[in-house]
């Protein structure tokens, strides 16, 4: 997982696949830009192909911990058809901004 | 209407999880059933089990998982069975989508799924998929 930082926002570029293996990095990511006072965040889905409930569960969990900071999640670049119907099936647009 | 058969082991270990599913994909696709968007369906289903069988069915790294897909032109199903002592899936919600970190993957099963069965103990859950 990547991230790039630029002044007081973050993009997040996930692998390929989002799942048991690596959701927890997440949580990680997360709680270190909110100690650095980085509270826009991006994740980027340009590489991801598929996400499990470990994963939604993740950005569920990070979008509370940024809003609870008074902070913005926005994803962008989701081309995956597989993440766009497991996104809408949890209608992830109400919760979280998806560009 | 001809039953087909396929089962699949999986070493009880997180990291095979993407390449079982793959396997499950692929004989999925050579099925000849009338499901509609059966393989996305399946997956969703393949990546939710083969977790919670890794998370809670796994205590002895040693096991294994078995998975049995069962197969007409107009049903299929998916059984996963963990080495393990069970899970209490009596404390699971199904239909309300928690958006919590924990909890989600049964609610995704049950929108893609026709049915889903346990057995008493909780070591073994069959899906089922039913063409409309």
């Amino acid at each position: 997982m990547e991230t790039i930082i630029k002044k007081n926002h973050a993009r997040i570029i996930p692998e390929v696949v989002i799942d048991l293996t690596n959701s927890e990095r997440f949580r990680t990511i997360i709680n270190e830009l909110i100690k650095k006072d980085i509270k826009n965040i991006v994740f980027d889905f340009k590489n991801v192909k598929e996400i499990d409930s470990s994963g939604l569960g993740k950005i569920f969990l990070c979008n509370k911990i940024i809003k609870e900071n008074d902070g913005q999640l926005m994803i962008e670049n989701v081309k995956s058809e597989y993440v766009q119907k497991i996104f809408k099936m949890v209608d992830l647009n109400k919760i979280v901004e998806i560009k | 209407m001809k039953n087909k058969e396929i089962t699949i082991e999986m070493p009880c270990e997180k990291e095979k999880i993407s390449s079982t599913i793959k396997k499950i994909s692929e004989k999925v696709k050579k099925l000849d059933c009338h499901i509609d968007d059966l393989n996305f369906k399946i997956k969703v289903t393949s990546k939710e089990i083969l977790a919670n069988a890794v998370e809670h069915g796994c205590q002895h790294r040693e096991g294994k998982i078995k998975i049995i897909l069962e197969a007409t032109t107009s049903k299929v199903s998916i059984k996963v069975i963990d080495p393990g002592n069970g899970f209490n899936w009596n404390n699971t919600e199904f239909n309300n989508l928690a958006l919590k970190e924990k909890g989600i993957g049964l609610w995704m099963i049950n929108k893609v799924a026709n049915k889903i069965e346990f057995n008493e103990m909780g070591n073994k859950i069959t899906v089922y998929f039913y063409s409309t």
